[in-house]
């Protein structure tokens, strides 16, 4: 099944040629976990810091669905 | 002088030196501006009048070797929201006053002429300076002409805004380089304030001065290792600019602008939406790769710069420094809340543009949060297309013109621009606008903009930290019972705020028990007590703010959002603001 995926900040260097905010769809294994995913592009648990799924937080054990947006964010601060 | 405060009389055109009396010995900053303010500023005197006075007051730790230590508060009585304020800012003026040994400056009284002064502060004498030729002078220029005759000095003042006693006006502040008088305490109208007294700019020059020595020189150090380390070690405040590492050095706090948008909480349109399709374009990501692009075509001629320090000493280096096309200064800093409320919220995402107008905010003398508020505004009103940054850049600088009444109406604020423009759609509490974060999809932060002493502030309780960013394990942004989260960030922040420290200490601090400790440390340490406990004196600080504004006027309905916000649902998430009025009265009732 496929999801579509955002990096952002220094995660960006994993989706090599992608602009700022640009969406990919990666097709992935039914029952994946949003851990299994970073795994497969060797980012760490602790830099995979904020995560959203269609804009709602989730943690790495999130099962994806099909069409599921998923944004990491490296660990980040502002304001 | 050494714990000295200095009160300047601009109706007899003297000062005086007192030395620090008792009740305020463990104050400075923000616990130091807002004593005084409650103390001496009748609550219902003029803002503008001879009753008020603006206070600037290095933090506690200003000026030592403890880390990112080295931020101004100034605080009044508040001509935009007519309630006690503080604003605090980086720049060079907090470590000057502290190496003079200057724990306050007061401006008091009236001026009784029509000539404006610069004052002058140095350890041998304090003077004025009559400096009609700098009157209605862009402050880039400014800043360049003081340079010239006074090098090094820290400079804070009230810009074109300010000496017109427009209500958005913010007190400037020259960054370290004096590239920029982007250092803006900007918030609350204190410009005005100070243009009341006819004071243009304070030139500090810390010639001769001290570095101010901890009473208990082990307890400091302690501490101060453990906060040194807390920023380092942190993912958010640590790492180096131009590596992986380093969130905060090399995309600045506008690295918001992404996430706060992909939450569904990035006002959109005067706060139509949670999501700017071309938020990506003004983001601290885009100007992290136009400087790197900058440098790599120009190399060191480039001027563009992040990983860069808004003050001297600090080692979070959260600023940065934008470049046009050739590789010069546009602005410095552009930080998210700007190029949110100057971009997003106008939708403007051409990079340049947004800072553009951040420098002419910055050249005029004005707050850029309540400018962009009034910019939509402006829009709202058919004055100016939205999403032209081009018409918003011409419509910016009739501020330039004493004459033009849309400018003087513009450079009031957000609120006054509604009210005389006939628009009702306007983001503000007690007349101070919104900062970058819709509190409907996050409902902590819409508990703090209703009910902090300051108006509609941010950074006077960021709940962002948990609600967004995952800090002290993170918290639910839905979740409608947020008094305790907000009033824990608001009696924290007063008592950072109080300690001359940067707020971002508070990503590291958070996560990091012995940061935590380390700023109680440095603080005990430096003023020789044993313990000096942050929530107590936190919490004392905000109780004589809130007491000041009871005075003023203030009741609970002055502690409410504005009613779209509960009535009109959010895309995407279509979400109200849902917080009942019991809890955000809790906030203050259950301290």
């Amino acid at each position: 099944m496929n999801i579509r995926l955002k990096f952002y900040a220094s995660l960006r260097k994993h989706l090599p040629g992608t602009e700022i905010g640009e969406e990919v769809v990666i097709e992935i294994i039914q029952g994946s976990t949003i851990k299994d995913v970073i795994n497969s592009f060797s980012i760490t648990e602790d830099l995979a810091k904020i995560i959203f799924i269609n804009g709602i937080h989730k943690n790495l054990d999130y099962i994806l669905e099909e069409n599921d947006l998923l944004v990491i964010f490296p660990p980040i601060g502002g304001g | 002088m050494i714990n000295e405060i200095i009160r300047i009389n601009v109706s007899s055109m003297t000062h005086t030196m007192e030395e620090i009396p008792e009740k305020y010995k463990y104050l400075g900053g923000r616990g130091l501006t807002s004593a005084i303010v409650a103390d001496e500023v009748d609550p219902k005197t003029d803002p503008l009048g001879p009753g008020n006075k603006i206070v600037f007051a290095p933090g506690i730790l200003s000026g030592t070797s403890a880390p990112t230590s080295g931020r101004l508060s100034v605080g009044a009585k508040s001509p935009m929201t007519g309630g006690i304020k503080e604003a605090n800012a980086g720049g060079l003026t907090a470590t000057r006053l502290a190496k003079l040994g200057i724990k306050a400056l007061i401006i008091e009284g009236e001026p009784n002429h029509e000539d404006w002064y610069h004052l002058y502060v140095s350890k041998d004498k304090i003077e004025f300076i009559k400096a009609n030729e700098h009157a209605n002078m862009g402050l880039y220029e400014l800043i360049g002409k003081l340079w010239e005759k006074y090098p090094k000095s820290g400079l804070v003042g009230a810009g074109i805004a300010g000496q017109r006693l427009l209500k958005n006006a913010g007190i400037f502040g020259n960054n370290p380089e004096n590239t920029d008088p982007g250092r803006y305490a900007g918030r609350g109208g204190l410009g005005a304030v100070l243009g009341s007294k006819r004071i243009i700019a304070i030139i500090t020059d810390d010639d001769g001065g001290q570095r101010p020595m901890p009473k208990n020189e082990e307890l400091f150090n302690t501490g101060r290792t453990k906060m040194v380390n807390a920023l380092k070690e942190h993912a958010i405040t640590g790492g180096k600019a131009g590596t992986d590492e380093g969130a905060l050095k090399n995309y600045g706090t506008n690295v918001l602008q992404n996430i706060i948008n992909e939450a569904g909480a990035l006002p959109t349109k005067n706060f139509r939406s949670g999501y700017f399709e071309g938020a990506k374009n003004i983001s601290g990501e885009a100007v992290h790769e136009l400087v790197d692009e900058m440098k790599e075509k120009f190399g060191d001629k480039s001027e563009g710069e992040y990983g860069h320090a808004c003050h001297p000493g600090c080692i979070i280096r959260c600023s940065n420094t934008v470049p046009d096309k050739n590789g010069k200064l546009i602005v410095s800093p552009l930080e998210y809340e700007s190029a949110w409320a100057l971009g997003t919220n106008c939708t403007i995402d051409n990079l340049e543009d947004v800072a553009m107008l951040n420098r002419i905010c910055n050249d005029i003398g004005i707050d850029t949060i309540d400018a962009g508020n009034a910019l939509a505004v402006a829009m709202e009103a058919g004055k100016i297309p939205w999403g032209d940054g081009k018409a918003a850049i011409e419509f910016m600088k009739k501020g330039y013109d004493p004459n033009d009444e849309d400018g003087a109406t513009f450079m009031h604020g957000a609120a006054v621009a509604a009210k005389t423009w006939g628009i009702d759609r306007v983001a503000v509490v007690k007349g101070q606008a919104f900062p970058a974060y819709d509190p409907r999809p996050i409902r902590g932060i819409g508990v703090t903009y209703a009910t902090t002493t300051m108006g509609a502030d941010h950074t006077a309780g960021y709940t962002i930290a948990p609600e967004i960013l995952g800090s002290a394990g993170g918290a639910d942004p839905r979740e409608l019972n947020k008094a305790d989260l907000s009033r824990a960030f608001q009696s924290t922040t007063a008592y950072i705020d109080q300690a001359g420290y940067c707020l971002f200490i508070a990503f590291a601090i958070l996560d990091i028990a012995t940061g935590m400790e380390g700023l109680e440390e440095t603080v005990a340490g430096f003023l020789g007590k044993e313990k000096y406990d942050i929530t107590a004196v936190g919490n004392k600080i905000l109780k004589t703010e809130r007491e000041f504004n009871k005075k003023a006027g203030f009741t609970k309905e002055d502690d409410r959002l504005p009613k779209f916000f509960s009535e009109e649902k959010l895309p995407p998430h279509d979400v109200t603001f849902d917080v009942t009025d019991e809890e955000l009265d809790a906030v203050f009732e259950k301290m």
